[in-house]
């Protein structure tokens, strides 16, 4: 399997700061490999001074806040437990990830108190990670669709 | 758009792509670091459903749909001569001098975007060998193809992290300061667009930090974008502590707060004026300064200077309202605050940390009002004044006919004026004889002294305290109860007599002292029955008037009542004494001419008897 993986760094985040914290990474990686006509959308975290940029989808925008909650009910089952988020994304032409399957990310969460401070710049090293990640391994990509491209978000069950 | 002679060209799709880079680039930058310019675009209407939907044909390029182009961008195409040339966007802060209105002043570049395509010949050879496998199969079309879609998708990609950065970066907070202040604060970001890199100096050079996007390489070349930036804007705080209009205390404003009444607005809570006061220092259009850092404000205690609790100040406040108002910023009372707050409108504060506090809401209201000169005597010859010594009138109607300084003796509404004017007139008679009158007439009649209305019959003393004469607020047996209840309000008020009488009737006693008069009258006055007999036989030796005399020589047999009568009004000035003397007076004249017609007949008779004789 030919897969192109970035592994993030891992943050430290207080149960609030869950879901502000992934969509900032998340939107962002979408934002990136998005290809089909997007309207930038900024958005501010509500946690951070970080404005980052959605795609203007609103059933991605959907989608995206749907596993974030499920997410975060796990979190409330199992405290005290580190995990992971994984976003995946697809060639239409095979079901399985294939060539172009990306295991993106990887976070651990951890319910500890953190400086929001360096949770800030924690995260900004995260979104640097990604727009590196994304601009130097490019040539996977397959042609631009007309839409975004399959993905999967998994977390853990 | 060609390459320079000796380089080889990229194809024209390639090309395109690059020069649609250049200039998505620049678009990107100024959508995000041009203050104004990027302003005219608040307004644009949400994201269609449809993503391809309403845009426009440039949004197409790279699936990028901005905002709408900047004026920077108008004329982008024009003159810009060669993709070989770079782009270089000089992100400058500018620091306003408050004095001007130029936007002169300092200038320091902050960040610095740089767009270039290089061609292979000038940038340093990669190595790399699928680069040159590249260059090797540019014959084909289909490469063609598939080399631009390269360069498409890697721009496409690029421009999204330039998207992203742009609002990394610190000058992005500062633009949105900027935004949202609408020009206020001393700063502005401006920009400057060349095709060469000046060298910044050492100093700015050794404060700058660098990125560079991972760049895309072409058939010939590769297009590369970097940034310079500065990583801590120090000149937000700076700002944030200047005050361009230093405080001024303003001493003789309307409303001291020295003032005693003043000074329960220090009893309100603090949560009824410090947050509001808080809760105005918010980033406005008109404020001066951002709102943060400066240490003078009101607050309920003279002494403190600081709003309890707060870590910001009014003095945004205070300035702006300084310009229209006068207001104290070292001397906090109830009324410099309630001005505060009653000048300003708008209660929100997106940047307050103090409580939601509507200022308008529970602040009491217009305790300018509440202000006043010094109090007024009004002229209380009214019956509802009488209220401490007499029980209350039900009807209030007629306080205000008591409001007239001449209604001291005022006849009865149905009088004739001319004898009100007189009785006027006659002011030297002291006020306690005209009760006495009120007491010794023998019929109901209806009178006024010192406001209070009295009417009586032969056996009772109405006391009214209204107008109305069918209106009696009370009946008193006799005199002496009467005596009684109005010996309570005597107050000494034979001074303002004397000064209602000189002024023509002008009165400012206070019903009870009116009443006190009265009491005095009742106490001195003789008997019912009694008085006309001790009138008569009494006569108070005064001046006789003019009219008195022409009675005692014209009609002898009216002149004993009328001297009587005379006498009698002399002791007494009343209504009923008017009418009474009014009454004689016209049977005074009746009688003359009476005599004047039968004397008349006489003569004529007697010229007749006389003409008749031989």
């Amino acid at each position: 399997m030919n897969c192109e993986t970035c592994q993030l760094k891992e943050l430290e985040v207080e149960p609030r700061e869950i879901k502000d914290v992934l969509r900032c990474i998340l939107h962002t990686i979408f934002f990136h490999r998005t290809l089909s006509l997007v309207r930038p959308k900024d958005v501010d975290c509500e946690f951070f001074e970080i404005t980052y940029v959605q795609c203007g989808l609103p059933e991605l925008e959907k989608e995206v806040d749907e596993k974030i909650d499920q997410f975060v009910a796990w979190v409330e089952k199992h405290p005290h437990r580190s995990s992971q988020v994984c976003l995946s994304f697809f060639d239409e032409k095979n079901k399985h990830p294939g060539w172009f399957g990306n295991k993106t990310e990887r976070q651990a969460l951890e319910e500890s108190s953190s400086r929001r401070v360096a949770l800030e710049s924690s995260i900004h090293e995260v979104l640097f990670q990604i727009i590196n990640f994304a601009n130097e391994k490019k040539d996977h990509i397959p042609p631009i669709p007309d839409r975004i491209f399959n993905h999967e978000i998994s977390i853990p069950r | 758009m060609s390459a320079t002679s000796g380089a080889a060209a990229e194809p024209p799709m390639v090309e395109q792509v690059i020069t649609e880079f250049f200039a998505k680039s620049l678009h990107i930058i100024l959508e995000s670091r041009s203050p104004y310019e990027s302003s005219r675009n608040l307004t644009r209407p949400s994201p269609p459903s449809s993503p391809l939907s309403g845009s426009q044909p440039r949004d197409r390029w790279f699936n990028l749909a901005l905002r709408d182009c900047p004026a920077a961008l108008e004329n982008f195409d024009l003159w810009r001569q060669s993709n070989l040339e770079p782009l270089v966007i000089d992100i400058v802060l500018l620091c306003q001098d408050s004095t001007s209105s130029s936007t002169a002043g300092c200038g320091k570049i902050i960040e610095r975007w740089i767009i270039q395509y290089e061609t292979r010949n000038f940038c340093g050879d990669n190595g790399n060998g699928s680069k040159n496998n590249v260059r090797k199969s540019r014959s084909s079309s289909g490469e063609d193809h598939s080399l631009y879609r390269a360069t498409y998708q890697g721009s496409t990609v690029l421009l999204r992290s330039l998207h992203l950065v742009v609002r990394l970066l610190p000058a992005y907070s500062l633009f949105r300061d900027l935004n949202s202040s609408g020009r206020i604060r001393p700063l502005n970001l401006s920009h400057k667009i060349s095709s060469f890199v000046e060298p910044f100096t050492r100093q700015e050079d050794a404060e700058m930090k660098h990125y560079a996007f991972a760049p895309i390489e072409t058939l010939f070349g590769r297009l590369s974008l970097s940034v310079s930036y500065v990583p801590v804007l120090e000149v937000v705080a700076a700002s944030e502590s200047t005050t361009p209009v230093p405080p001024e205390i303003i001493k003789d404003y309307v409303g001291s707060p020295t003032t005693d009444f003043l000074k329960q607005f220090n009893s309100l809570p603090s949560a009824g004026i410090a947050p509001a006061c808080i809760a105005m220092n918010r980033r406005h259009s008109w404020s001066i300064e951002h709102g943060a850092g400066t240490s003078v404000s009101p607050s309920p205690s003279p002494t403190d200077s600081e709003p309890h609790g707060s870590p910001q100040t009014c003095i945004p406040l205070r300035v702006s309202l300084k310009r229209g108002s006068h207001i104290q910023n070292a001397s906090p009372s109830g009324q410099n605050k309630y001005t505060q707050f009653e000048e300003c409108c708008h209660p929100s504060s997106p940047l307050s940390p103090s409580p939601s506090h509507s200022p308008s809401g529970s602040y009491p209201k217009n305790p300018l009002f509440r202000y006043r000169s010094t109090p007024v005597v009004i002229p209380t010859v009214k019956s509802g004044g009488a209220s401490s010594r007499l029980p209350p009138s039900p009807c209030s109607k007629g306080k205000h006919q008591f409001s007239s300084h001449s209604d001291n003796l005022a006849p009865s509404p149905d009088d004739n004026s001319n004898v009100r004017k007189d009785l006027v007139s006659l002011g030297e008679v002291e006020k306690d004889k005209a009760l006495q009158k009120v007491l010794s007439c023998n019929k109901y009649d209806l009178g006024y002294f010192h406001g209070l209305k009295l009417a009586r019959t032969p056996s009772k003393l109405f006391i009214m305290g209204e107008l109305d004469e069918h209106e009696l607020a009370f009946a008193c047996e006799d005199k002496d109860t009467i005596i009684d209840q109005l010996s309570r309000a005597d107050i000494s008020d034979r001074e303002e007599q004397k000064m209602n009488e000189d002024a023509g009737g002008s009165s400012t006693r206070s019903p009870a002292a009116a009443i006190g008069a009265l009491v005095r009258l009742l106490k001195t006055a003789p008997g019912l029955r009694e008085g006309l007999q001790s009138d008569a036989g009494a006569v108070v030796p005064q001046e006789p008037s003019s009219v008195q005399k022409v009675v005692n020589e014209e009609h002898g047999s009216i002149a004993s009542s009328s001297t009587v009568a005379s006498s009698s009004l002399l002791k007494s000035r009343t209504a009923t004494d008017a009418l009474e003397e009014l009454k004689k007076y016209r049977e005074i004249k009746e009688s003359i001419q009476n005599r004047r017609k039968t004397q008349s007949r006489d003569t004529k008779l007697g010229e007749k008897q006389t003409d008749g004789e031989p």
